[in-house]
């Protein structure tokens, strides 16, 4: 393997992985602070990749509307929302009354009326699942999110009957163990996952930031 | 290296192999070579080294020279002790040769040749390649002359002058043998018209053998085709009618006699005439051939010190020697007695025909140098090696030799006399080697022309040269292309790529339609299953109805929830973190405001973070909204400090440091302006996460649920954490609840909870006034999907009662 720049950025990487977990282990004043320093510049760095996100959506709508695409209207409302956005923010502060105004009155609507369509779309999923495909898969799902429904759901009569109780325990049933128990395997597979990736970042194995 | 020809495909051969490496036919004849005769080419050295005269020649010459009053004493016949069985050793290795006759290639065997002809029709098997060491004259010559009536090829001339030339060697050696003045004739200080032999005889002087195999170049190489050689040649192939008027004209011109003959030529006669005379003398009669075709110590051999040509036997010429070439008329010592300007050679003549495989009987030469350039093994059957026997036997009387009974049995056809032997075939072919010869058909591709047709050879080294085979007919005629180098070999996979790279540029060809836009079918199902879930959020909205009953069973999550924040200090504020965007406010809300109600019930200040950019307005709007019945005021019960900004790393440094982190404030009060949040009253214990009294995470997502859960808990102490959780992500959230050692200490999740938390404090919130709408469209939900599948399943059933 040629030794390169990727030989300094590796040790930058591993000296500051190791600085920050072994503040885990001792609890030391110099390694608090140094690991609470390379936090801060963490933080920083990753306000400064918010910027970048920006930048990069602005630059892709603003590309739209100068070659005039398709929906390019749209991405120009987009573009004079964030510049009214932006400059209220940078000018007067994110809870200036007129940016709260913009929250409350079009995004906060926006947004929970895009979830209350993904219900109604649930529910339609769920009516042609059957007359479109006919699997095992499709009842079990099926099964599953209408016994979900039906005993978290109230009753509109029978709320006390021994049939809601049996209905409303086997949901409890479902969502404690059998949903509780594939959520601990994925929590678990996750954990192995960033432990693996944490030690190969810390060994050099695998470098994101590039050779 | 030298190599042999393989009789029967004519491919060459090494020298000591046994059989054909192309045809698997013996290359070493049982008949001909004898173990204790190992050259097939019958090198005068080899031969001269003591092969023993067989015993019944020796008998049969001794027995006709004591008829002949045994006044010949040149003639040394060794006689060997006859085989006291009656059976001699020859009549042995007769029969040992017999099943030979039947000896061919193998069995459904074609050679190139004949396969070459049959494929190319344009191919000639006269179109033989001459070899590296050979002339294109001398391959002319081995070729033979063009004649119709002829059509015997190079391979079969070769053969018979293979054949020919190995009993003529034996017979001018032995005759040599017997007339020793003959050497005298060839003495080089004889005369100036014998320089070239005087070479020879230099050069045979200072090389072991001139014909032997291992000399490989013959003298004759570097000069002029000498006659013998050529005579040779046409002897047994047959040669061009023109070699042997051309070679003496040439001849007669060197020798300084134009228009005659060579000198050398003419010398030779004169003493030929003497060895004729002797050799009269010697055998009685000039009629009489020389009586053994036997090996003698061969001239090549250290006695004689000359090559093999200077043992030309000068016998007696035949009274139908006139015909015949002049080099055989030579070789008996008959220059003299023709005119050799009148001498003309009727190739085709049928007395030339005939007389042609019988003249090495009649005019033993000596032994050819290019044969033992091109060794070329004798035919297995070869008929003039069985006729030279005959011809012996006929000079003598038969009937005083002791012969064995089978052969008395052909005797009186042994004794007919020339008139008889004139009638014998030239050569015997095997049924099978006549069936292998080239058809007539294949002749006519190349038409020979006539001498005085023949084109004169302009360039290349063949220049000057008449009668040059031609390379066209072989080079520039189109042959038929053979399609199995062509042929690519195309593997499965390799076929079916180039079908699919084939359809797809056939589909790029094509023209795609236009897709007709036809009316699109109006979503009745869609439209349906939305107008239904509206309705039934809306109408126990407006009317109040339908009312479904309160939940009587409490959630077991509740309990442990209500006790932290029971037992929580009054004078910690707590920290909640708004993490859910405004899509989920309207679930989290109602399940959040429970808490806060119950915090702001026991006059606990609240400060609110949140780790996304909607999270402060959320917590702002919320908490006012809640906490307006309980008169909470900014910056003195509640404090915002607004967005943190860095993800999971900013979640761990505001854990280890919350005033590092955050630096300002959200909507801080109007007293506050300008100042950090951290300068409030409110925070003025708070240094770190565990100064909270409590953290309540308000998160729609199990990964910010997660994050806290993680990344704060190592600092909190013993500062409970709760998740407010939407129940979706409350799966994901329990095993922390769950866990031996809790990083989750209470979960508030569903509606269903927040109303049964809302029972707890004893206030209808935003939880009940959901409840009827949430009720009635979670039960037409659960109807539309279970009517769905009922419709699903008949459809499917009547589709399988149709087919």
């Amino acid at each position: 393997m040629k030794l390169g720049a990727y030989v300094i950025w590796a040790a930058v990487a591993t000296a500051t992985g190791l600085f920050v977990l072994l503040g885990y282990f001792f609890q030391l004043d110099l390694l608090l602070g140094l690991r609470l320093l390379l936090i801060q510049w963490a933080v920083l760095l990753a306000a400064g990749a918010l910027f970048l996100g920006l930048y990069n959506l602005l630059s892709v709508h603003w590309t739209k509307v100068s070659l005039q695409e398709g929906g390019w209207p749209y991405s120009a409302l987009l573009i004079l929302m964030f510049l009214v956005t932006l400059v209220l923010g940078l000018l007067f502060g994110p809870d200036y009354q007129a940016v709260m105004l913009l929250f409350r009155y079009v995004q906060l609507p926006v947004e929970s009326s895009l979830l209350a369509l993904l219900a109604v779309s649930l529910t339609l999923a769920g009516f042609r699942m059957l007359s479109r495909r006919r699997d095992l898969a499709s009842l079990v799902f099926l099964g599953a999110a209408f016994l979900t429904l039906l005993g978290t759901a109230p009753w509109p009569v029978g709320a006390d009957s021994s049939l809601a109780l049996l209905v409303g325990d086997m949901r409890a049933w479902m969502s404690q163990v059998v949903a509780a128990g594939g959520a601990r395997g994925i929590l678990l597979g996750v954990a192995l996952g960033a432990i693996t990736t944490g030690l190969r970042v810390l060994l050099a194995s695998d470098r994101p930031y590039g050779d | 290296m030298a190599e042999i020809r393989c009789p029967m495909c004519s491919k060459p051969n090494p020298e000591d192999a046994d059989t054909c490496s192309f045809c698997g036919a013996r290359l070493k004849p049982l008949v001909a070579d004898s173990p204790e005769e190992p050259s097939p080419v019958g090198s005068p050295q080899e031969e001269g080294q003591g092969e023993p005269v067989p015993d019944w020649l020796a008998r049969v010459r001794s027995k006709a020279e004591a008829d002949r009053g045994e006044d010949d004493e040149e003639t040394d016949v060794p006689e060997s002790a006859d085989d006291e069985s009656g059976s001699p050793d020859w009549l042995g290795r007769l029969r040992q040769a017999e099943p030979l006759q039947d000896e061919g290639p193998p069995e459904g065997y074609i050679p190139d040749w004949l396969d070459e002809s049959s494929e190319d029709a344009s191919a000639s098997p006269e179109t033989e390649v001459p070899l590296e060491h050979e002339t294109p004259a001398e391959h002319e010559a081995q070729a033979g002359p063009p004649s119709p009536d002829r059509p015997e090829t190079g391979w079969l001339d070769r053969l018979r002058a293979e054949s020919t030339s190995e009993v003529t060697s034996e017979e001018s050696i032995d005759e040599e043998d017997s007339s020793a003045p003959e050497q005298e004739l060839f003495d080089p200080g004889a005369g100036d018209a014998l320089d070239w032999l005087g070479d020879l005889e230099e050069s045979a002087s200072d090389e072991p053998a001139p014909g032997s195999a291992a000399e490989g170049v013959s003298p004759w190489a570097d000069y002029e085709t000498p006659p013998e050689a050529e005579g040779e040649v046409s002897l047994g192939g047959e040669t061009q009618a023109e070699a042997p008027d051309d070679w003496l004209s040439d001849l007669g011109g060197e020798g300084g006699e134009p228009g005659g003959l060579p000198d050398w030529i003419s010398e030779l006669s004169e003493p030929g005439e003497e060895v004729g005379d002797e050799a009269a003398a010697s055998f009685g009669g000039e009629d009489e051939l020389p009586a053994s075709p036997e090996f003698e110590p061969s001239l090549g051999s250290e006695e004689s010190g000359l090559p093999d040509l200077e043992a030309e036997p000068l016998g007696p010429p035949g009274e139908d020697a006139a015909p015949l070439e002049p080099s055989e008329v030579i070789d008996e010592g008959q220059a003299g007695d023709f005119d050799w300007d009148e001498v003309e050679f009727d190739w085709d003549s049928e007395e030339i025909q005939d007389k042609l495989p019988e003249e090495p009987l009649e005019a033993p030469e000596p032994p050819e140098p290019e044969a033992a350039e091109l060794p070329h093994v004798p035919a297995l059957i070869m008929g003039d090696a069985d006729d030279e026997p005959k011809s012996d036997v006929q000079d003598f009387d038969l009937s005083t030799v002791e012969l064995p009974d089978w052969l008395s049995e052909v005797r009186p056809d042994a004794g007919e006399g020339e008139a008889g032997r004139g009638d014998l075939a030239p050569a015997t072919i095997p049924t099978w080697l006549e069936a292998m010869r080239p058809v007539e058909t294949f002749r006519p591709v190349i038409d020979i022309e006539p001498e005085e047709e023949q084109a004169v050879e302009s360039v290349g080294p063949l220049a000057g040269l008449r009668g040059v085979l031609l390379a066209e007919p072989v080079v520039a005629k189109p042959h038929t292309a053979t399609t199995s180098g062509a042929r690519l070999e195309v593997t499965e996979r390799q076929f079916a790529q180039a079908e699919l790279l084939q359809r797809i540029v056939e589909q790029e060809e094509h023209e795609i339609p236009a897709t007709v836009q036809g009316k699109r079918a109006w979503p009745v199902a869609r439209w349906l299953v939305s107008l239904i879930m509206l309705l039934a959020v809306l109408i126990p909205a407006v009317a109040g109805a339908p009312v479904f009953p309160i939940p009587q069973r409490v959630s077991r999550d509740l309990g442990p929830l209500v006790g932290i924040v029971n037992t929580l200090p009054t004078d910690r504020p707590i920290l909640m973190v708004f993490d859910f965007e405004p899509g989920y406010s309207g679930e989290l809300d109602a399940v959040a405001e429970p808490l806060i109600e119950s915090l702001l019930a026991r006059g606990i200040n609240i400060v609110t973070v949140s780790t996304r950019p909607t999270g402060p307005p959320l917590a702002v709007d919320l908490i006012d909204k809640i906490g307006a019945p309980y008169q909470i005021e900014n910056g003195r019960n509640v404090l915002h400090l607004g967005y943190l900004s860095g993800g999971p790393s900013a979640v761990q440094l505001f854990s280890a440091a919350p005033r590092e982190a955050i630096l300002k404030g959200f909507e801080l009060p109007p007293e506050m302006s300008g100042q950090s949040a951290w300068a409030s009253p409110l925070l003025s214990d708070v240094h770190s996460l565990s100064d909270f009294g409590m953290v309540a995470v308000v998160a729609a997502g199990t990964d910010t649920a997660r994050t806290w859960a993680e990344q704060a808990h190592p600092w909190m102490g013993d500062t409970p954490l709760v998740m407010v959780l939407s129940q979706g992500a409350e799966p994901l959230i329990r095993p922390y609840f769950e866990s031996l050692t809790p990083q989750v200490n209470g979960i508030l999740s569903g509606l269903p909870t927040a109303l049964a938390y809302e029972q707890l404090n004893g206030r209808q919130g935003m939880a009940f006034n959901r409840w009827n709408g949430f009720g009635a469209g979670a039960f037409a939900a659960e109807w539309l999907i279970l009517a769905g599948a009922v419709y699903g399943a008949i459809t499917w059933f009547m589709r399988r009662r149709r087919a």
